[in-house]
């Protein structure tokens, strides 16, 4: 019980988390909502992550780099340093990112199949078969994962100015990342539910 | 448990350490060849973002056309000349606006890896040269202290094509200090391709006294609508019932440069001052003006009306319609109207100033200038006209 507690916390943690990582209010150019924040809230949920998916801890000097880069750019732009680029340490961040945030959704995704109270597939698979028949949610969070990794390449290629701003190329990135924030998001606080109160006392 | 793998230290991770190895551990054996066969290359189900980050650092690979970037200081001083001279050699412009931009940007910064960036590779050695002698600085070409806090501190005037496949334009940079308020300084420039990228080639720079007056003294802002202190483009001239008639014909091409600037809490547009090798244009201006001087008697003139028109090369025009006053379309027609009181204190020159402006992304490159322009003067209501023919051309 203190064990489904603690992983209620951790999860609530990372849900917020990605909510801050995903909407920036800026005040000018300064991010109200920092992604320095996003990443300390996963930090500090890894440990509790780790009972159920034992590799998520291991991402914690991944983490605490990101954690301090975005800290970084965010005082930086503080300081009126907005549009900083050090290439190639950004691009070195962001192949972090990519890796960082690919493993954690697999890790959560692992524990959307491993916990009881999530729904299964409508054929109840067997122990044996589980992984061949994942659980709803725990697919869906591999799917977004997918999805998230892949609009993240394409916003981490190192492309020329210009190309990436075109509305051709824009508008069509920008939506559909939109789409999959959202329903990453929701997910991600879905299985925090699963692990809830309510399913703690039962 | 069994299946994990991770490529991170195993240290921490009971129950995932491979089984020692002792003399009587056979079945260790087995146990320890199989831990080892789960780690591969990469973790198991990490292949989908081991083959992303390989695609973007691929990507941060690609020499000249894509994520190649300059290496200098913040300062824009080499970090080590040969480094940053190499830099220059593998981020190449790959556009005609990119190569004007980068090479506008480094006469302005002093910034010999931007000016290397779009100058030919012969040039490369006298750059090196000049930079070492300079701690790492370009040696002066404007003959003023490059200002870099306009909004728009550069401008190119007059980007046209020279016939074999290059460009000449005119770079134009406004001068504000306050013994230099109202200058601009100007260095002619042409642009070619040389091995698949564009390079420029400058020539000496002329300084203006910039005709202010036209637009105020808010000279700089409105530099990118044309001054009639440049030369043009393009000059028609021609002669028509007693009237010396020259309309000149110039353009104006903007990179877009504007970006948010922050400070704290507050934004503010500014100007972006790092290069952009392969960037567009996203502006530009064609400005036409029309100055006729009268060599007849100005007491014979009662009523005076004029319109001038752009030809296209097949000879067509738009429709030449009067509206009253002063007047220009879109099309490139232009006009006034002279009566009763204007003719008391007229001094025989008429004068009509119009242009038009092209934002938000041009759909190629080129503002063609008109083959000729149709003139025509209602004099007395009688209609005179003339054909004006190019009479001499040149981006300087």
């Amino acid at each position: 019980m203190k064990a489904q507690t603690s992983m209620y916390e951790a999860l609530t943690h990372v849900a917020w988390a990605y909510l801050l990582l995903f909407l920036n209010f800026n005040l000018g150019t300064l991010n109200l909502l920092p992604n320095w924040l996003g990443y300390l809230l996963i930090l500090s949920a890894l440990d509790p992550l780790g009972t159920q998916a034992p590799s998520a801890p291991l991402l914690a000097p991944l983490g605490k780099v990101l954690a301090g880069w975005d800290g970084f750019v965010w005082v930086m732009a503080l300081f009126g340093r907005d549009a900083l680029s050090l290439y190639p340490l950004d691009l070195i961040v962001g192949i972090l990112g990519l890796y960082f945030h690919f493993q954690l959704l697999t890790n959560l995704a692992e524990i959307a199949q491993a916990h009881p109270s999530t729904p299964e597939q409508e054929t109840h698979p067997s122990p044996a078969t589980s992984a061949a028949n994942p659980k709803p949610l725990s697919l869906r969070l591999l799917r977004l994962r997918t999805a998230r990794t892949l609009l993240s390449t394409c916003t981490a290629l190192p492309l020329p100015g210009g190309v990436k701003e075109a509305p051709l190329v824009a508008y069509p990135l920008l939506g559909v990342s939109l789409v999959v924030a959202l329903l990453l998001v929701l997910a991600l606080f879905e299985l925090r539910r699963a692990f809830g109160p309510q399913d703690a006392l039962s | 448990m069994a299946a994990f793998s991770c490529p991170w230290p195993m240290k921490n991770m009971p129950g995932l350490r491979a089984p020692p190895l002792r003399p009587t551990g056979g079945r260790n054996i087995a146990l320890r060849i199989a831990s080892i066969a789960r780690f591969k290359r990469y973790p198991a189900g990490m292949g989908l973002v081991s083959v992303c980050i390989g695609i973007v650092l691929l990507f941060a690979c690609l020499p000249t056309s894509l994520a190649a970037r300059p290496y200098f200081t913040p300062a824009g001083r080499p970090w080590s000349l040969a480094l940053s001279m190499a830099s220059a050699r593998t981020t190449r412009c790959t556009t005609l606006a990119g190569a004007l931009d980068t090479y506008a940007k480094g006469l302005l910064a002093e910034n010999g890896i931007y000016l290397a960036m779009a100058s030919p590779l012969s040039t490369h050695a006298a750059l090196a040269e000049a930079m070492e002698a300079h701690e790492g600085m370009s040696y002066y070409h404007l003959p003023f202290a490059p200002i870099q806090q306009f909004p728009v501190p550069y401008y190119i005037y007059n980007l046209s094509p020279d016939g074999t496949g290059g460009y000449t334009a005119l770079l134009v940079f406004p001068q504000s200090a306050q013994d230099r308020a109202g200058t601009l300084v100007t260095m002619p420039v042409s642009v070619i391709r040389e091995a698949g990228v564009w390079v420029v080639q400058a020539e000496e720079t002329h300084v203006f006294r910039s005709n202010a007056h036209r637009y105020g003294e808010d000279f700089i802002h409105f530099s990118g609508r044309g001054d009639r202190s440049l030369p043009p483009a393009v000059a028609y001239t021609g002669e028509l019932a007693g009237f010396d008639i020259t309309i000149t014909y110039q353009t104006v091409h903007q990179v877009d440069n504007q970006i948010a600037k922050n400070s704290g809490f507050f934004s503010s547009t500014a100007f972006d001052m790092e290069a952009k090798p392969h960037s567009e244009f996203i502006h530009a201006f064609e400005g036409y003006d029309l100055s006729a001087i009268y060599t007849g008697d100005p007491t014979a003139l009662n009523s005076l009306r004029w319109i001038a028109t752009p030809l296209a090369q097949d000879g067509s025009h738009p429709d030449m319609t009067y509206r009253g006053g002063n007047f220009s379309s879109s099309d490139g027609t232009f006009g006034g109207t002279l009566s009763g009181e204007d003719f008391l204190d007229w001094d025989g020159t008429l004068t009509g100033v119009a242009g038009s402006g092209y934002g938000g992304g041009l759909d190629g490159v080129e503002l063609a200038h008109p083959a000729g322009y149709l003139v025509e003067l209602v004099i007395n209501e009688e209609v005179h006209r003339v054909t004006l023919r190019p009479h001499m051309g040149g981006g300087s």
